[in-house]
């Protein structure tokens, strides 16, 4: 029997990202229960962030994290583990709390939409019994020793990653299939994937991070026409996205789009010293107004700015305003 | 004539069904519960409605006139459309394009393209049908069903925090102009209307998939019965759960059909403003130029008396309302915002291009 759920008794989860300025952005950081998107050109950042997130989660409460493991399913090939051996050396040197063995990758290739639903699947099976089998361990994977049994076996999965969804999904279809039929598969797909993460993340108070490519947006119609365009155009967003002086539409289109809980875009610009201003914009959010801030990539991984420090943002602002 | 039958009156049904509901089953009841105030009490009817019924009871003639049983008048069909609450937007032009606010007793329907603000206006729906009746609210509650996961009780909690601040301000006005009970009632703790009491007016369901969304709409006259102030369901969206699933789209179209009749027949008897929040999608032309339609196609087109196209104005960041269906009002399109108090008009003077929303 269905039951109403009790409004006032709901506490809002949120996993910071290591930075209080993100944080502050993000009014708290990535919220449990529903999907974030991560949409930028390649090189912009993205998979910095997630790296840092898989690392973040892992923090005691105190410190803004939720004290748990990260689940890293990887679609490009190799998972970049040496860089995330890195930043948890470079930022969270001698923490015994923080280690690659909180961080299980999905050690299978996956390829097609079918692959990832079935590694969707088993992480519900190892929600459900919230026992620690590894499917593989980036510890293993880097080669050290396997963290104590009793630390892992008191955490429980709090963070899912998926980089990227765009590449298992933007060659799906086979090519006698007719165009449009091969969009409505792959909307069907996308929309069954999409209300499994939404059930497994609200459930078990999941934190979801999903990143997608973007294409280059055609579309340069100034919006001179009064009317409801479709694709890109005016009328089906708010302002255009801008990264390396192009502009660029998040990929899988609008079915996609009406998937994900949060949008962020990161993009990358060029300053006019000749350096590059990163920026975290947020697209559409239920909890976010339109806004965004500044970051810089270092060894350490991802820091924000603020306002002031971003010397360089005045070429980002002519962007964004 | 006292022993007039409650199910036998001619009644706006959803008033019958209070009636029934609060246990009366004749005219003679009715007579002895002390007047219109108790009666809207223990009914959950507002003033005005328990008002309604008993002055169709003291204009009722002796026996004899039983042809009129079950049947209603046009003119009494009309009052109570007139009389019918609205439940307002708060944004002025949004509220005028809809004749006043969202309907009672029908189905309404918005759809737009993700982060346009249905959600936004789906949280502002379901606390402003809480706004009291000395403001002429709905003074009702809401039931919100969340198919998306979009609902985030913070910010549900920060639209609260706007209205609250916008209707002390407005009880103030009225003191000030000789109506202080508002105001008095806010003081002494009559009227209660903070972010609590907001937040426990809303009956909040999350459903996962179209199984579980049927099985509530099933059971939804049930739940009206047992919370008669409820005024207000909003689902969103209405659409999420059906883009999968289907693979016979035959079946698809028979199941939102069912679904569309069933959400119409409860808006009706129930009196309750049902609002869909719906998905769009891009729709490829016969010149090759693309639009946005919503979901669901052509067949769910009917399930709503009143439906809504929220899109992105010419300029960046300006958000539009597009009326293109109405029982009575003609098309129109009208623009909005939404701030950190939540929904609202545009600020006097502005043409729009809003840029950053305010924190």
């Amino acid at each position: 029997m269905l039951q109403p759920i009790d409004l006032t008794k709901q506490i809002p989860l949120k996993t910071t990202l290591g930075c209080g300025v993100l944080d502050g952005f993000l009014r708290g950081g990535l919220p449990c229960g529903i999907i974030t998107e991560l949409t930028g050109e390649a090189a912009a950042g993205k998979t910095q962030l997630v790296l840092q997130s898989l690392l973040t989660v892992q923090l005691p409460r105190s410190e803004g994290g939720l004290d748990g493991k990260a689940v890293y399913i990887y679609t490009e090939g190799k998972p970049p583990v040496e860089r995330l051996q890195s930043i948890l050396t470079n930022r969270f040197n001698g923490r015994p709390d923080i280690n690659l063995a909180n961080v299980l990758i999905e050690e299978r290739p996956i390829t097609t939409p079918e692959d990832l639903l079935r590694s969707v699947r088993q992480l519900e099976a190892l929600l459900e019994r919230e026992a620690v089998v590894p499917i593989a361990t980036a510890a293993a994977a880097a080669g050290s020793r396997v963290a104590d049994a009793a630390t892992l076996s008191r955490r429980v999965v709090r963070l899912l990653v998926i980089d990227s969804v765009a590449r298992v999904f933007r060659d799906a279809g086979e090519s006698d299939e007719p165009q449009v039929q091969q969009l409505h598969r792959r909307a069907a797909q996308l929309f069954g994937l999409t209300a499994l993460l939404k059930r497994l993340a609200q459930e078990h108070q999941l934190a979801v991070l999903l990143t997608n490519q973007v294409m280059d947006d055609f579309d340069s119609d100034g919006g001179t026409s009064v009317g409801i365009k479709g694709g890109g155009g005016a009328g089906s967003r708010p302002a255009p996205l801008v990264s390396s002086g192009r502009r660029v539409l998040p990929a899988l289109g609008l079915a996609w789009a009406n998937c994900v809980n949060c949008r962020l875009f990161v993009a990358r610009h060029e300053a006019g010293n000749g350096g590059v201003v990163r920026s975290l914009q947020v697209v559409f959010a239920p909890h976010l107004p339109h806004s965004y801030c500044c970051f810089k990539v270092d060894q350490q991984g991802i820091q924000g700015l603020l306002d002031e420090a971003a010397e360089q943002g005045s070429a980002l602002r002519r962007h964004l305003d | 004539m006292l022993r007039q039958e409650v199910v036998t009156m001619p009644l706006p049904p959803h008033l019958r069904n209070k009636l029934l509901s609060a246990g009366f089953t004749n005219a003679s009841e009715l007579e002895r519960c002390g007047g219109p105030v108790a009666l809207a009490r223990e009914t959950g009817m507002t003033p005005e409605e328990a008002h309604e019924v008993l002055q169709l009871l003291g204009e009722r003639l002796p026996a004899g006139s039983d042809w009129r049983a079950g049947a209603v008048s046009a003119a009494t069909l009309l009052e109570a459309h007139l009389a019918a609450p609205r439940i307002v937007t708060m944004c002025r032009d949004l509220d005028e394009l809809l004749g006043g606010g969202v309907a009672t007793g029908q189905v309404t329907e918005f759809c737009g393209v993700p982060g346009i603000g249905k959600t936004q206006l789906g949280m502002q729906l379901a606390i402003n049908v809480q706004v009291p009746a000395a403001l002429a609210g709905a003074q009702g509650q809401a039931v919100y069903v969340d198919t998306e996961g979009s609902f985030m009780v913070e910010r549900c909690a920060d639209i609260a925090e706007g209205a609250v601040r916008h209707i002390t301000a407005m009880a103030e006005k009225q003191a000030a102009s000789g109506r202080p009970a508002l105001a008095e009632g806010f003081r002494s703790g009559a009227v209660v209307f903070n972010v609590a009491s907001l937040l426990r007016g809303i009956f909040y369901f999350r459903i996962h998939d179209y199984t579980e969304q049927l099985a509530l709409i099933n059971m939804l006259p049930r739940f009206l019965q047992q919370y008669p102030q409820i005024r207000l369901v909003v689902f969103d969206s209405i659409t999420f759960h059906f883009r999968q699933d289907f693979t016979d789209m035959s079946q698809r179209t028979r199941v939102a059909t069912l679904m569309a009749q069933q959400l119409i027949a409860t808006a009706q008897t129930y009196g309750v403003a049902v609002v869909l929040m719906n998905q769009v999608t891009t729709k490829v032309m016969e010149d090759g130029s693309s639009k946005l339609v919503p979901a669901l196609g052509e067949s769910w087109g009917h399930a709503a008396s009143t439906r809504v196209m929220l899109h992105w104005g010419v300029h960046d960041n300006e958000r539009h309302a597009a009326l293109f269906k109405s029982p009575h009002l003609p098309p129109g399109n009208v623009a909005f915002t939404v701030t950190a108090d939540g929904v609202r008009g545009m600020p006097r003077g502005s043409r729009g291009g809003a840029g950053l929303a305010n924190r």
